[in-house]
Formats: C-alpha cells, sequence, structure tokens
C-alpha cells in the first residue's frame, strides 16, 4: 500500500494551470527519500499542498496516513512574534518546559539558550532550528521538508542538514529544494517538475540509466576544444562546460585526453543537475 | 491541556504584549463610563437608580463589541495571513480548537472588562448590585451575548483572508453596532423601522433590556435567549463548516493508517 498516491492531478488558480500531472500517476511508499526539483514556478511546493490537501485541485490523491504521522517544515514557518520560544514549544510539544526529555532534545537541536527570546527576534537560522525541533518532537513517520534551507548562510544550511542526515532514518522524506547537492546523498528517488508539468519521476539509479547519465567531467570553457572531438555538445554552467559520460568507456576516453593535456578538471560520478539538464533537453522544454 | 496552555499564552499576549489591544479591551469602556457619566452628572433615574445603573450596560457594551468584532478576528487573521495558523495546524494542532482557544482567551477578556467595569462603577459613582441569584441569570445572559458577538468575529476571519479586509468589515460592523443599539445615540430616539430590525439583533438586549435583570424587573428574557439560541447554532455550524471546508484533511484524525509497523526497518543506506 503506498502512502500517497496522485492520479492525474491538476491544479488552476484564476484559469492559470499551477501544476498538470494529467495522465501522469506518482505513488508514494513507505522509506521513499523523494528530492523534488525544478526551477522557481515549477510547481514544487503546489505539489507539497496538494498532497497536504491544502489547496483545491482536481484528479485523484489517496492518503493512507493521519495527518499526526507527517511532520511538515516549509521554507516560511510563520508564527506569532509576540509569543515567546518558550511558550510555543511548551504549546506545540504539550509538555512542561521543565520536563527532561524535551530539555535534552532542546540542547540537541541548540534551542534551549532561545527559550525567553520572542519569536520575532530569532535569527533564520534559528527560526529553522525551532522548526526543526518542533517537527520532529513527536517522531512523525513522513517528512516534507520544502526548501528549509533558502535563504540560510553556509554554516547554519550546513547544519541543518547534518540535522537531516541524522533524523531521517527510517522514514519516508520529501524534500523540496533548489540545492541539488543537498539531496544526492539523501535521496532514492526523483520527482523532476518544470513549468507545472511532471518530467519524470523514478529511481534515482534508473532515472541516470534511462538518461544515459554515467558520469560528468566539468572543464574550463577554453579547455572544451580537448574533447571536441568525443563530444559534440556540452552545457555551459557558469564559466564553465560540463561533459556528460553516457558510459564508462566513454569515461576513460575522455579521462585520457584531458589527462594528456594536463588541464583541471572536476569529476562527478552521478550528478542531479546534469540529469536534470538532459531531461529538460530531451523533453523539449526548455 | 495543550489548549489551555494556549489559551494562557493568548492572554499574556493581548493583555501585556499589545498595547492597543489592552487599550480597547480594557480601558477603553472604563474611560467612556468615566467621560459620560462624569460629564453628564450620575442623576437620578427614579425609583432609587441613577444615570449609571443604567449607563453601565452601554459601557459593557462599548467594551465587548471591539473585543470580539475587531480584536478577535484580527488576531485570528493575523495568524492565518503570516502563516501561524497553517504552520500550527501542520504541527497537528487541530485548527477548530486554536479558534475556540481564541474565542475563550477573548471571552476571558470581556469579563475582565466586566469585573473592571462593575467594580468602577461601584466604587466612584455608586452603581447599584444585584442579589446573586439575580447576578447569575445576568451573567448568563451576558454570556451568551458575548458568544454571539464571538462567533460573528470568528465568521469574519473565517470568511475574509486579509487582515485589512476583516479590520474595516470588523470596524465598521462595531460603529454600526454601537449607533444602532444605543452607544452612541440614544435608543429611544431611533426611527420604530430601525428598532424593529434591531430586535433581531442580540447586542441591543445588552445595552437596552439587561438593566431589567439589574433592576430585579425581571430574572429572564425570554426573546433575548431564544434569538441567542438560534444566533449560537447557525454561527457555529457556518464556522466548523467553512473551518471544515479549509482543513479537511488535517481535521480528520482517523484516516486509514499506513502499517508502519509491519515493514521493515532498514538502515537509510540500503534504500538506494
Amino acid at each position: 500500500m503506498d502512502i500517497f498516491s496522485l492520479e492525474n492531478v491538476r491544479v488552476r488558480i484564476k484559469d492559470k494551470m499551477i501544476l498538470d500531472l494529467k495522465n501522469r500517476s506518482i505513488h508514494i511508499s513507505k522509506g521513499d527519500v523523494i528530492g523534488i526539483i525544478g526551477e522557481n514556478g515549477a510547481g514544487k511546493t503546489t505539489f507539497i499542498r496538494v498532497l497536504l490537501d491544502l489547496i483545491k485541485f482536481e484528479g485523484k490523491v489517496e492518503r493512507n496516513i493521519s495527518f499526526q504521522s507527517i511532520g511538515v517544515q516549509m521554507q516560511k514557518n510563520g508564527f506569532s512574534g509576540l509569543i515567546k520560544v518558550y511558550e510555543l514549544i511548551s504549546f506545540i510539544c504539550n509538555s512542561s518546559i521543565k520536563d527532561k526529555q524535551l530539555t535534552e532534545k532542546m540542547r540537541d537541536f541548540q534551542i534551549d539558550h532561545l527559550l525567553n527570546k520572542r519569536v520575532e527576534s530569532l535569527s533564520g537560522g534559528e527560526l529553522q532550528r525551532l522548526t526543526l525541533f518542533l517537527v520532529m518532537y513527536h517522531d512523525p513517520d513522513v517528512l516534507i521538508f520544502d526548501e528549509i534551507t533558502t535563504g540560510l548562510d553556509y554554516q547554519t544550511r550546513k547544519s541543518v542538514l547534518n540535522y537531516l542526515k541524522k533524523i531521517i532514518n527510517n522514514k519516508t522524506v520529501l524534500m523540496v529544494t533548489h540545492y541539488y547537492e543537498e539531496i544526492e546523498k539523501l535521496a532514492n528517488k526523483l520527482l523532476i517538475l518544470h513549468q507545472g508539468r511532471l518530467l519524470d519521476y523514478g529511481f534515482i539509479d534508473s532515472l541516470f540509466e534511462k538518461y544515459e547519465i554515467f558520469s560528468t567531467f566539468t572543464l574550463k570553457k577554453d579547455d572544451f576544444s580537448l574533447l571536441e572531438e568525443t563530444t559534440d555538445k556540452g552545457y555551459a554552467f557558469e564559466d564553465k562546460v560540463v561533459v556528460i559520460n553516457r558510459s564508462k568507456k566513454e569515461e576513460d576516453k575522455r579521462l585520457q585526453i584531458i589527462q594528456k593535456s594536463n588541464c583541471t578538471y572536476d569529476y562527478k560520478k552521478k550528478d542531479f543537475y546534469s540529469l536534470y539538464k538532459k531531461i529538460i533537453e530531451q523533453k523539449g522544454v526548455i | 491541556m495543550k489548549y489551555i496552555r494556549y489559551c494562557f499564552i493568548e492572554l499574556k499576549i493581548i493583555l501585556f504584549r499589545t498595547p492597543i489591544a489592552m487599550f480597547f479591551s480594557i480601558l477603553f469602556p472604563l474611560f467612556m463610563m468615566a467621560i459620560i457619566v462624569g460629564s453628564t452628572g450620575n442623576i437620578e433615574i427614579g425609583e432609587g437608580y441613577h444615570f449609571i445603573d443604567k449607563y453601565v450596560f452601554i459601557a459593557l457594551g462599548l467594551g465587548a463589541i471591539p473585543t470580539s468584532l475587531v480584536s478577535l478576528p484580527i488576531s485570528i487573521a493575523v495568524e492565518k495571513e503570516i502563516g501561524a495558523f497553517e504552520r500550527y495546524v501542520l504541527f497537528g494542532i487541530n485548527p477548530i480548537g486554536i479558534v475556540l482557544t481564541k474565542m475563550v482567551a477573548h471571552f476571558f477578556i470581556t469579563f475582565i472588562q466586566f469585573i473592571i467595569v462593575i467594580f468602577f462603577g461601584w466604587i466612584i459613582f455608586d452603581l447599584q448590585l444585584l442579589p446573586f441569584h439575580y447576578f447569575l441569570l445576568f451573567l448568563m445572559h451576558f454570556s451568551l451575548c458575548i458568544i454571539v458577538l464571538l462567533l460573528i468575529g470568528v465568521l469574519l476571519a473565517n470568511l475574509f483572508h486579509r487582515v485589512q479586509v476583516v479590520q474595516i468589515i470588523g470596524m465598521f460592523l462595531m460603529f454600526l453596532l454601537l449607533a444602532l443599539t444605543g452607544g452612541i445615540t440614544d435608543y429611544s430616539t431611533l426611527p420604530e423601522t430601525i428598532k424593529n430590525v434591531m430586535a433581531y439583533v442580540p447586542i441591543t438586549y445588552l445595552m437596552n433590556d439587561f438593566y431589567k435583570i439589574w433592576f430585579l424587573e425581571t430574572s429572564i428574557l425570554p426573546n433575548f435567549l431564544s434569538l441567542a439560541i438560534i444566533y449560537i447554532i447557525l454561527l457555529t455550524l457556518i464556522n466548523l463548516f467553512v473551518i471544515y471546508k479549509n482543513y479537511k484533511f488535517l481535521i480528520i484524525n482517523k484516516q486509514k493508517e499506513f502499517p508502519f509497523h509491519l515493514v521493515p526497518k532498514h538502515e537509510f543506506e540500503q534504500r538506494r
């Protein structure tokens, strides 16, 4: 039995199609860690809101789970600014702030020193840590994270991701993000959206196989000419060019050329951004 | 227990952290009572009663109407607009529980107003007090009236999602009710047609008929009671319907639950 299954789901706001999963079905099973990727306006948050029944939609969504078993953290977590942190914690956790178990968990999330502050005075990172603590307190089976690291500085982002790695064992996780490297080591499935359309959904390994991405080399633009013999195109990324290797054989051949020329390069085994680019290209939706 | 905690938090926020809410909820009716009775003079109105014995009900209305029709709906609408309401619901807090708790907190505020107005009326203007069982009956009538007003306030926040809209409509209703129930002008001077319409509005009875219980002329006001009960039932149903419609998945606790316990646990790395 799936935890969530969606069929022919469409979301329209004022005659504008925000999410169009017509003739598509999506099944989310226990233990899945799903990375939901796509550019701004791709429909990622709308997809989450459909799952949680927070937005009007057409189509069929089956949920074999009670809401109490789902922990949700959004990018913006609105709290009344006038409430104090200890008040919020005692209310949401329904426990005295002096409770020993609660105190220990607060220490784990490094929020124990914030208790007497008003929520309005917390920094972005502190607020995300506080929300993550509140989401995790009841140990939900399913976790939904919607761009929770957007807007955080590098250090805070890293610490939030470290928390995530620790806590997602044995959980079903849906993670919306703009930062592909965040889900590279976490996700086992990818759901790729583009302008409200589902481009693909499946296990990561099978997606890499399907779109023939074995590995990638990232070279300086000037050095790309070295590989022009072996490939007709690469794609530009910042001031560099990324070349996708479709097989081990192709990778070895190009590696030889690169090493001979002594130029610098980056190598990545399974690059999510390249997968995304290739899917976009193949589906002809650029 | 968590809703009791939330109720205390709400009370703290209204009374100690939101000066404007505190002013309109607690001080405004007191100021109005002091200004009007002080300037008019606490004249005798017959049978040993004075102006304060009638004006005290206007003062109670002046406190209850802004609290119920402006403060409560704004408090809900603000939380909706900043996403706090949805955030609480996403934490598994029942949205009906949140609204009810806010109603209870504002109900307490009107009772604090009630105690302060009666106490100062008694201390400063020699307001006459009534026997205990009449006092309880008065409290019952007063409570029903406040519940109707609070439910109207909740309805405003349920129907309109923007704080500014809720604020404008709430204030419009507030001034309209104050003007048409005798809060601003003498009710007896209003045209008959308006009085006939206002006979169907429970707050009119607070401002103009509740004195009959205070003056021991009657122990119950049957017209008011039946009207208030009809209002409470209708408004409760409409409010529940709107909340349910907006958050139906989140309200239903007992869904078909995935049998998590039957699935063997495995380490994260093994899943890929």
